[in-house]
């Protein structure tokens, strides 16, 4: 059986014994929903890739320790040192409040994409900016719960326990997210269009 | 090709025991937005750069 067709638990269970190639298929199997999920809470590339760095650090050293628990599920458990690690984040800025930088230019946008018109690569990258700015304008915590469920693929049971809420609560704020956006979307004018 | 991470349009939970739970509060209209927001937020997805893939998978090797 190859790696790609293996569960998370069991690539965790041949790391834990010495497989680092396993390692490699879980941070590819989960980098994006990771980092995506800390890079829309945090809102600057470059912060988000030192974030995602020092999650996978703590998941390497507690899982070289023995200290996983394996009644949980692989991605919620490093959701959930990620977001401590963005909370963390966020308590430092409060008390040593530094001027941030923007995003860091990523030139792959640019370059990814190279079919389109240019006229339909202004109004995509114009929709990708609102949307993005419109998720940030949402409170924190309705933020969190748009971002677990849909990047991180969370139950709410999961991110209830993950934000210490009960799943009623998360289940309101992502009504109250789904709420929210759709106000400002209309306000805004601004029209989905998948691509 | 676009990469869909959530693969189950039909609901918006995962468990099918809070199901029930999120039909009761979310309304038809929340849910069919939401199925409407979802292309867009995977257009949102992001990856890591390979450097900082590398540099987790360089540092397990050698801890």
């Amino acid at each position: 059986m190859s790696f790609h067709e293996k569960t998370d638990q069991e690539l965790v269970h041949l790391y834990i014994k010495g497989n680092e190639s396993a390692l490699s298929e879980l941070v590819t199997r989960h980098k994006s929903r990771i980092y995506t999920s800390i890079y829309l809470l945090v809102k600057d590339e470059f912060l988000a890739e030192d974030i995602f760095q020092d999650t996978f650090i703590k998941v390497i050293k507690t899982l070289k320790a023995g200290k996983y628990n394996e009644e949980g599920k692989f991605l919620p458990w490093v959701l959930r040192i990620g977001h401590n690690l963005v909370i963390d984040h966020f308590r430092k800025e409060k008390r040593n409040p530094t001027i941030t930088n923007s995003d860091g230019f990523d030139i792959f946008d640019v370059l990814g994409i190279h079919d389109e018109s240019m006229e339909e690569k202004m109004i995509k990258q114009q929709t990708h900016d609102d949307l993005k700015k419109l998720i940030h304008y949402l409170p924190s915590e309705q933020k969190e719960v748009l971002i677990m469920r849909h990047y991180g693929d969370l139950s709410f049971k999961e991110i209830a326990d993950l934000t210490s809420v009960s799943i009623n609560t998360a289940l309101g704020r992502m009504r109250y997210a789904l709420n929210n956006l759709r106000k400002m979307m209309t306000n805004k004018e601004l029209i989905l269009k998948a691509s | 090709m676009m990469e869909t991470l959530t693969p189950t349009l039909n609901s918006i939970v995962n468990d099918e025991e809070m199901s029930q739970r999120a039909i009761n509060m979310l309304s038809t209209e929340d849910v069919e937005f939401y199925e409407n927001l979802k292309p867009a937020l995977n257009n949102l997805v992001k990856s890591p750069s390979e450097d900082i893939v590398n540099r987790i998978l360089a540092f397990s090797k050698t801890f």
